[in-house]
């Protein structure tokens, strides 16, 4: 079946193995594992280490779609690096909350703020 | 001896439950009536069931009780016989398609929404027990209740609330397509509600506690301790949050969520 | 008239007649179509009749005395798909089985009717004093 979902990538400027993910569309239960091995092939196999996703243009997202999130985030930190997500809107910025996954992922308010903090690290 | 079940689930639905072979009791049958007309039940399911002895005086009675209820208190009444020859006796007893018969108490409730339709907006889609097609059905929801004025962040909850819930009639009832996933949404001034159900059997029906847990769903209801790494099994947990009335029911053939969302 | 097979996946949409709810239900038609990997002129063509009937059904609905609703069914196979539209009020139900008029394979001169010939493979609707109240159609093949 085809999925409903758009990843773009670009290169992050002055970051080491650094890449900037755009997202556009949604993140359920049918484009969760896409979603996850497209990002699982830019660790493993572009061996970027540092990954921003952008989710300006990401319209809905579910449990298993945050649950994608909290498991890259994981695997991304086993790699010494960073998962980070920006421009979360405000009713995924909720439900992330609800869920109590605030703390576990790397949130910032846009691309910019993201690259400053990875550049910091 | 006939059993009048006040629903808690269904507010306006009384269910008067006759037992199979039961025997004529006036006296019985009209303290249910009395007990109907005191309280604001809408609707009145007299299931027979099975049963293939249904006394003629007790189907009187049922059929002269429905048009004061229709006429006085402006209710319904309807039957559930699956009997054929229990049918023919009740058929026989009235002509005029006054009262409606269904196969099962679950066409009876459906028929009341839809019969109250001046009051409520309602939309009913049935697929495919199939993750690759949740997507199509939450839109369609989605677009439903966006005409009837849903937007923001009441939007999003109850695309989640559908999301989750048929995720979940899925992954945790079957993934053959051959069953069927079943949304029934509706809305009216005051709140939305949706039902979803998985091959859900009234009549195997077990009213869920904190120890028939059927599939293991009840424990995901509850949202994790925020320390806890677990990351699966949230969605429930989200739905119980959105909701402001949340139950779930099982059965041996499947399960019904119920959701109120007040508006 | 043709069948679907026995693997065939069925549908069911059950809503008010009114025309506001046609977008939605064309829509759902239709992603549920891409979702089978459907052609896009399959979904064009599928999308143009479904929308022409179903609002034809909902401006008839409009004069009727009380609510009714669209009762939509169709199936999706390996050899096509089909789809069906029922008004779901029982009264009305009830009057077309005694009364309703079947015309088949007759050319009438409306649109939708035209759409039908047109891009069905089998076709039959039914009649209640020259509206429409029961519409089922079959397309073979997932391309155009």
């Amino acid at each position: 079946m085809q999925t409903q979902i758009e990843i773009l990538t670009s290169q992050a400027e002055g970051i080491a193995d650094g890449i900037i993910v755009k997202v556009k569309g949604d993140i359920d239960s049918t484009t969760a594992t896409y979603f996850s091995d497209e990002i699982f092939g830019i660790l493993n196999n572009d061996e970027k280490i540092n990954i921003i996703v952008d989710l300006q243009d990401l319209r809905y997202v579910n449990s298993t779609g945050l649950g994608a999130f909290l498991n890259i985030t994981k695997s991304v930190r086993l790699k010494n690096g960073v998962f980070a997500i920006c421009n979360v809107n405000d009713n995924i910025s909720d439900v992330i909350d609800i869920i109590g996954a605030t703390a576990a992922l790397n949130i910032y308010k846009d691309v910019k703020e993201a690259l400053a903090a990875l550049k910091k690290k | 001896m006939p059993n009048l079940i006040l629903s808690e689930e269904f507010r306006e639905i009384a269910f008067l439950r006759f037992e199979e072979n039961e025997r004529f009791d006036s006296d019985k049958l009209n303290d249910c009536f009395d007990k109907i007309k005191k309280d604001p039940w809408k609707f009145v399911i007299a299931d027979f069931g099975l049963s293939s002895e249904v006394s003629d005086e007790t189907i009187k009675e049922i059929i002269e009780f429905s048009r004061v209820f229709s006429a006085k208190y402006f209710g319904k009444l309807c039957f559930v016989v699956r009997n054929e020859e229990a049918l023919k006796k009740i058929n026989f007893a009235y002509n005029d398609g006054f009262l409606k018969n269904f196969r099962n108490t679950h066409d009876a409730i459906n028929y009341f929404y839809w019969d109250s339709c001046k009051e409520r907006e309602v939309l009913r889609v049935k697929m495919p027990s199939n993750i690759g097609l949740v997507p199509s059905m939450r839109t369609c929801v989605n677009d439903f209740f966006a005409l009837n004025g849903i937007e923001g962040k009441a939007a999003f909850q109850i695309e989640m609330i559908i999301d989750e819930l048929c995720n979940n009639a899925i992954e945790h009832g079957t993934q053959d397509e051959r069953k069927t996933v079943e949304v029934l949404c509706s809305i009216n001034e005051e709140q939305v509600e949706i039902n979803v159900y998985n091959g859900y059997s009234p009549r195997a029906a077990k009213k869920r506690s904190g120890h028939e847990t059927g599939k293991n769903m009840e424990k995901w209801a509850e949202l994790p301790n925020r320390t806890e790494n677990d990351f699966r099994g949230r969605g429930l947990g989200l739905v119980k949050t959105f909701s402001d009335n949340f139950e779930i029911n099982s059965s041996s053939d499947g399960t019904w969520v119920h959701v109120i969302k007040k508006r | 008239m043709f069948s679907m097979a026995k693997n065939s996946k069925r549908f069911s949409v059950v809503i008010p007649a009114l025309e506001k709810y046609i977008p939605l239900v064309r829509k759902y038609i239709v992603d549920v179509l891409m979702a089978y990997e459907f052609s896009g002129d399959f979904l064009y063509q599928m999308e143009i009749m479904i929308d022409e009937l179903c609002i034809k059904i909902a401006k008839e609905m409009k004069r009727r005395p009380s609510m009714v609703w669209l009762d939509i069914k169709f199936e999706v196979g390996k050899n096509g798909f089909s789809f069906d539209i029922l008004e779901q009020r029982e009264e009305l139900v009830e009057f077309f089985s005694e009364q309703g008029e079947v015309l088949e394979e007759h050319g009438i001169d409306s649109p939708e009717i035209g759409l039908i010939e047109r891009y069905s493979d089998g076709a039959r609707l039914d009649f209640i004093k020259g509206k429409i109240s029961k519409v089922k159609m079959t397309r073979v093949g997932k391309d155009d």
